[in-house]
Parts: structure tokens; sequence; C-alpha cells
């Protein structure tokens, strides 16, 4: 009796398996038989701006505009009839429209591809996964978006299950490979043979292995490998190899994670599945259109069942206001002065009381080198005709102010004289280079008019004693960081007490900082200014004013070109042209380019981008009136108002522009 | 300096217990003394890591079941001297053990007896065994094996236990079973 109810119940179990293996097969074969397809449709219009919204009522239903003339114009939906007679209309509840292409805006440099992906019942079965592949062509490019994944219940409790034995086979790997070692026996051997590792198990401080050893020399590391299961340690190493193997073995159809939009569990009773694929992508420049592809196929496990057909493709033509960027080259006023002076300071050192330059004293070379190398470079350039030179020699506070001054008179003339010479020579190599000779029969020519600044003069040196340098110690001494706060003060207070320079130096010398004054700040103070006094070559007046082109400007261009609002903003903002509004409508900024397009003389662009903006401002009166302004003056806005989806749904609303069906797209 | 003398006292401390070995074994074979009550003791010394050597010896004075139709006789009186090889080390895991044995015996209806008869003699040869050595703690051992024991034997066989009518005797060669080893093994 109970060996006849076990084959019941398992001739039911058979039964049940064999009819729903059964099913999937039936629909395996129609499915072949059908060569069904899957719906690639646009997706409903969405409402891109908050304050539009193309279904939002109340509407009215006629508008009343006025045109170019100033007479009232009455807008409002018609349909046309058979003998050419446009009718009020009203508006019915939607028909299903099959379009294969749709006009998007782009907004802040992106724009929104949507588009609905529609299974139907007969692909679906529990024991099946649909695995669909979108792909976008843009720009001669086919870039591959996120995969689409329906997977039915049985078809995933599989793939579980070959998780969860594949996770059984991962619990049989030994991670910690001190359970191969027979601890006890490892205990009871260092007990008998190395106490001391034994007594010390506990202990973290560290033994070498050659310290302990047994009395017979067994380390303990040798002990370790003695009670270290060989065999099932490399077992286990084995097992370790064999993961990925045995991953791919269990996991025949892995969970998918990265690059999927949707991979969704479903109980397929009866009925479609529809999707609805949202794809943001950055919009670039001459990007005007993006297709949608779609392709498809059916697996049962990793078994491919169905490959779904063709798909026709998906079109969108992006609209973008950046293509109303106008060339503008703005050029800005630049103010050039014939005279120019340029000056520094140089420190040469002079022997103690004396004024002849010595160059081998202290850093002289290096410093007369630099002075030099100035000279030979303004001499030499293009750009500037050298006057005259103006030296000033400084001296430091040591000694009596009369000294000092005459010190520093003689020096600064030892200085000019000493760079005169130098100048002279410069001047008659230049003009040996220039002044070139060259002798035809026997007669000899120069060759070559020299201008009136190309001639080398003789440049003025003028000399003058700059004194002690008092000004330049009291901005060492207020940047001082070895002096303190107090010191400086103090210093403050000895300079105003004491006008008289003299009595002041002589006061400084009692204070405990004096030494660092005198061994640290003073041999700054010991310099020798140099101001280059030039004029610009070639130039007549004292003052020109110059245009050169506004590279700002340009940056920003470009960047509003390429599609880069957010930073092209910023450098157009101050220009308040058309190119500003332009940016500020990519970026939504309405009321901020409706401001500036109101300013503007009224031509089709601007009245077009006014439509815009009135539009998205939920000023539908404004908006119609300004978008027929534009057409009135320039028929390629009628089909313009298509491609933007503000102004294409005017169109559709108001029926406007039915005269102009037969006009294509005019290359927006 | 007192890290120096912490440190000396530490390798002074380890040195101790360095020099410290558990070389001497002692051991009492259990299955010896349950198969007709011989007393099986041997004594075990280490040498090296894998080598120990050993002295034992048997003693069985009893008979059982003296005076009936069939007394049964395992006495005897045996002293080996041999060495155990360990293949990782002295008193620990396996051996195999080999050595000399001299044995005086008197053995009637033991195992695998055919008949009532009776030997008793002295044999002289070479015993060699092999088992393991399991580690219970760090003073005792439970040892497992089994020896094999051939050579030489001078017998007399008589027609039974008890009477003094005698069959057979000679020299002849032998090799025999000798024992099995579970002995309880003290370790010092």
């Amino acid at each position: 009796m109970r060996r006849s109810s076990t084959w019941i119940v398992i001739s039911v179990v058979a039964f049940l398996v064999a009819a729903v293996s059964c099913g999937t097969q039936r629909q395996a074969v129609r499915l072949r038989e059908l060569r069904p397809s899957v719906g690639l449709s646009l997706a409903d219009e969405q409402d891109f701006i908050p304050e539009f919204d193309v279904n939002a009522g109340p509407r009215n239903d006629t508008l009343v505009i006025k045109d170019l003339s100033g007479n009232d114009v009455f807008v409002m939906r018609t349909v046309r009839t058979e003998d050419g007679e446009d009718v009020a209309s009203e508006r019915l509840a939607a028909a299903v429209v099959t379009a294969r292409f749709r006009n998007v805006a782009e907004r802040h440099g992106k724009v929104d591809i949507r588009f609905r992906i529609s299974v139907p019942p007969v692909m679906m079965n529990d024991n099946w996964q649909l695995r669909f592949y979108p792909k976008m062509a843009i720009l001669g490019d086919t870039l591959s978006l996120d995969k689409l994944i329906i997977t039915g219940s049985e078809y995933r409790k599989a793939q579980l299950r070959g998780y969860q034995q594949y996770a059984r086979w991962l619990s049989r790997i030994v991670n910690d490979t001190t359970r191969f070692i027979d601890i006890r026996s490892l205990e009871v051997f260092l007990e008998r043979n190395l106490p001391v590792i034994y007594y010390f198990k506990n202990d973290t401080s560290f033994v070498s292995d050659e310290q302990f050893k047994s009395v017979f020399g067994v380390t303990e590391q040798q002990a370790i490998d003695h009670y270290t299961d060989k065999i099932a340690k490399r077992l286990n190493e084995w097992r370790k190899s064999r993961r990925e193997l045995m991953y791919r073995r269990y996991v025949k159809v892995p969970i998918e994670e990265n690059h999927v939009r949707l991979d969704t569990i479903i109980s397929f009773a009866n009925g479609a599945f529809e999707y609805e694929y949202v794809e943001t992508i950055n919009t670039r420049p001459r990007l005007r259109k993006v297709d949608i592809l779609l392709s498809g196929e059916i697996y049962e496990q990793d078994v491919l069942k169905y490959v779904v057909p063709d798909i026709e493709p998906l079109t969108f033509y992006i609209s973008s206001v950046s293509a109303f960027v106008e060339n503008i080259m703005r050029y800005k006023t630049k103010v050039v002065e014939r005279r120019v002076e340029a000056g520094d300071s140089y420190y040469i050192t002079f022997p103690v009381g004396k004024s002849d330059i010595n160059p081998a004293l202290g850093n002289n070379e290096a410093e007369l080198n630099l002075v030099r190398g100035n000279i030979r470079r303004i001499m030499q350039g293009g750009d500037f005709v050298l006057d005259s030179v103006s030296v000033a020699a400084y001296a430091s506070p040591e000694g009596s102010v009369l000294a000092n001054n005459m010190l520093s008179s003689r020096r600064a003339a030892s200085a000019s004289s000493y760079f005169s010479k130098y100048v002279r020579f410069v001047r008659d190599s230049l003009k040996a280079e220039r002044g070139m000779s060259i002798s035809f029969d026997g007669s000899t020519e120069t060759v070559g008019v020299p201008s009136d600044d190309d001639v080398v003069t003789n440049v003025p040196f003028k000399s003058r004693s700059g004194g002690e340098n008092w000004a330049e110690l009291d901005r060492l001494v207020s940047c001082s960081s070895h002096m303190s706060e107090g010191q400086k003060a103090d210093y403050e207070a000895i300079r105003k007490g004491y006008p008289h320079l003299d009595a002041r130096e002589g006061r400084l010398k009692h204070e405990p900082y004096y030494k660092y004054m005198r061994d640290s700040l003073y041999p700054a103070l010991r310099v020798v200014n140099f101001d280059f006094v030039m004029h610009r070559k070639g130039m007549v007046k004292d003052t020109i004013h110059t245009t050169e082109v506004d590279s700002t400007y340009c940056t920003g261009l470009a960047l509003l070109r390429d599609r880069d609002y957010e930073a092209a903003l910023p450098l157009l903002a101050e220009y308040n042209d058309i190119n500003t509004a332009i940016a500020y409508l990519s970026l939504d900024r309405n009321e901020s380019a409706r401001l500036i397009l109101e300013t503007l003389p009224s031509e089709p662009k601007v009245s077009y981008m006014l439509a815009l903006v009135y539009a998205r401002k939920g000023e539908v009166q404004k908006a119609v009136q300004q978008y027929m302004l534009a057409c009135e003056q320039d028929r390629t806005y009628v089909s313009r108002g298509n491609l933007d989806p503000e102004i294409s749904a005017l169109i559709r609303d108001y029926g406007l522009n039915k005269e102009d069906d037969d006009f294509g797209d005019l290359g927006f | 300096m007192k890290k120096y003398f912490v440190l000396t006292f530490v390798l002074a401390f380890a040195g101790c217990f360095m020099a410290r070995a558990q070389k001497v074994g002692l051991s009492l074979n259990a299955a010896e003394a349950a198969y007709l009550g011989s007393i099986d003791i041997e004594a075990q010394y280490a040498l090296a890591q894998n080598w120990s050597v050993s002295a034992g010896g048997t003693y069985n004075p009893w008979s059982w079941g003296k005076g009936t139709e069939v007394e049964r006789n395992r006495r005897r009186r045996d002293f080996s001297l041999g060495a155990r090889w360990w293949p990782w080390h002295v008193y620990s895991g396996w051996w195999v053990s080999g050595g000399a044995m001299w044995q005086e015996y008197n053995e009637a209806n033991i195992l695998f007896s055919k008949d009532n008869t009776s030997e008793e003699g002295d044999r002289l040869g070479l015993r060699l065994g092999a088992g393991y050595t399991y580690m219970v703690n760090s003073w005792l051992n439970i040892d497992f094996g089994i020896r094999g024991f051939g050579g030489n034997t001078r017998y007399v066989t008589y027609e039974c236990p008890t009477c003094g009518k005698v069959l057979d005797r000679g020299d002849k060669f032998f090799i025999m079973p000798d024992e099995a080893v579970l002995s309880l093994m003290f370790v010092f």
C-alpha cells in the first residue's frame, strides 16, 4: 500500500515537471514560428519645463495678437476642410500616434532621450531571461547604453541555486591555515621537548627559531611543520586554485550588476511588459540627431533560445538655441604711452670711504653683469630706444650725514662713468652691425638707410647722491623677523625723537639691536639705483589709443559654441548682447534672457527667442505673437518652430503655420 | 645595565629548560596482561632525535585450568635488547623496532594450538616490530604496535600438558607473531 502511494507521488511530480518543461518548449517553438519583435517607441511627452505644460489648462482657445502693421489677428484651433477652409476645432481624447522621431530640446547642455520598450506576452516565460541592448548612434559613433534585463522567476531561482551551490563549495576552503596544525599534539611535543617555547606560548615577545632548540636540535618551526597536515593543506590549495573554474561551473549565468539599467524579476502571468528608458546625454557641437537602436535575446539559463528580429530605430532631433550664436568680434581700446621708465637697485660694493668700482670686490662681478645685461637688452631690443640713465647711490647711516652725502655722490658719479663707457661700447658694436659696407667696383656704399630711432646716439648718465638710506632702513626694520615688536617700537620712537640724522645714529648705537642692524641691515642700504628712461621706437605722439580683440568675449563665445553654458555665462554676462541672452536661455534663466532680449533691436532671431522665453514662462499670447512676428520676417522660423518643443506645442495647439506645411527642415 | 641583567637572567632561565629533556620511557604492555596475565615491561632511553634503545622482559608463571582436561599454559620468561627508529622524533609518532630476544617457555592449548600437546624450550632470535605512539600528555604515551619473533628453539614436546610422555625434542627454526603492543608508556 505504502509502495503504491510512493509511486503515485513520484508519477505526479514527474508529470508536473514534464508538463512545465513541455510548456516552455511549446512556447519556444511558437516564438520561432511567430518571430515576434519588441516594440521600440517614443515615450510620452514630459513636462520638461516646470512653468510650461503643454497639456495644462485652462488655455484660451482663441488668442488676439497684433501683426507687423498693428492690426489685431485672431488665432484659434482649426481644422482644414476638404474645400480648403479652416474651421474651429475642439480637442478630443488622444489617439495613438506612432512616430519614429521626436524633437527634443537641450537644457543646461544636456538632453533627455526618452523611449519605451514594449515586450509582447509571447516572449514572457518564467524560465527565460530577456536581455535588451539599447545603442545610441551619435555623430557617427555608436555607444552602448545600459542593458535592460527581464528575468523570469524560475530563471532567477536557478541562478540563485547556482550561487548557493558555489557558496557551499566555497565553504570547504579553509582560510585559517592554523586549522591544518594538530595543535594539541604540537603543544604536548613542545612541553616535552621545547619547554621554554611552551611556557612562553602566551608571550608576544619575538623569539627567533634558532635561539631555542630541543636537546636533539629540533626547532619550533620543524615541530609546526611536522604537526601540519600537509595533505589537507595541499588539497585546500588545490581547491583555492579551482575557485574560478567552479564559479563558472555552478554559476552558469551570473547576475549582472554593471551597466544594467534594470534587472527585474517577473512572474509572467500574461500581458506585456513596458519599460520607459531615459538616457541623459551631454550635448556637443554639431550634435543634431541621435538614433536609438535596440537588439534583444532570450536565454534559458546559458542557452540562447531566440534572437529578437531587427527593430526599427528611433530618431531624436536635438534643438538648441546655441544655433543662434552670433559671431560677434569685440575689441577693446588700449592706451600706449611713448615714454617708458624702468628701474632697479643693485648692490655694488665699494671699498670703505672710497668710490672706485672694483669688480673683484664682494659680489660685484655678478651685480655689474646684471646692469650690463639690462643695458644691452634695452639697446639691442627692437622696441625701445634708451634716452638716459639716472644713477643714485645710497649710503648706510654710519658716519656723518655730510660725509655720507659726499661719498654717495662720488659713488654715483663713479657708477655713471663706469657704465657710460659700457653704453658707448654697445653703441659702437651696434653701429658696426647695422652699418655694413659692401664694395662695388672699388667704391664703398652703405646698405640700408636707418631711421632716426635706429641711429644709436649717445646716452647721457645723470648721477646724484641718494644720501643715507633711512627710508629703506625703516622698511627693513618693520619687516624684520629678528627684532621684537618692542624693539621695533623703540626704533620708531628714536626715529621720531631724533630728527637730526647724526644724533639718531648716535642714539641707536646704544641699543642692543644696533649690532644686528649694522651687520645685517646696513649692507642692504648701500645700493646704487639705475633708472632707465626710454621711448617706444617709431612712436611720435606721447600717447596713442589702439584696439585689440577682446579675448574674454572670444573665449566666452567659443564656450557657448561648445555648449559649455555654465562656463560661458560668467565671461559673457557683462556684455548683455544676444550671445549673453543665448547663454541665459540655455541655462533656463528665462527672466535674465528676457531682460536682455527686450532691449535688443527687433529682428527675427530676437523675436523667436522671445517667443521661447514667453512660452517657458507661460505667457502664451506674447509667445505666439513673437513667434508669428519672427515667421513673418523670416520664413525659416516656420520649420524651426517644430524643433523646439515649446514652440511646437504652440503650433500644435493653435494650428499655426498651416499654409507653410510644405516647408521642409531648413537646417537648424 | 638593568636591561643586560634581565636578559642574562632570562637566557640563564631558558638554558635550564633547554637542558631538560624527557629521555627515558617506561612501558607496560596492557595487551599482554590481558592475554593470560603476562607481565611485559620495557624501558627505553633516547639517544638521538630518531633513535632510542630498549631493554625489556616478560614474565608469566601462570597455568590456567590446572589439573583439568584442558590446561592452558603460556608460561614464559624472556629478555630482550633492542632499538627503535622514530621517523619524526623519539616517543612520538611512528616507529619500527628491532632487537635480540631470549625466551624460556612452556606452552599448551594457547592460540593457534591444534591439539592438547605441550611444548617447552628456549628460543633465541631476532624480534622485529612496528607501531605508532600517541602522546596523551607531557608524561604519558599510548604505544600501539605488533611484533614478530624468529630464530632457533631447543624444544621438547609432550603428549599433554600434565603427562611426561615426550613426543619430540630437538632444535628447529621458528618464525611467529610475538605480541600485540598496547602499552602505557611513561616518559621521564
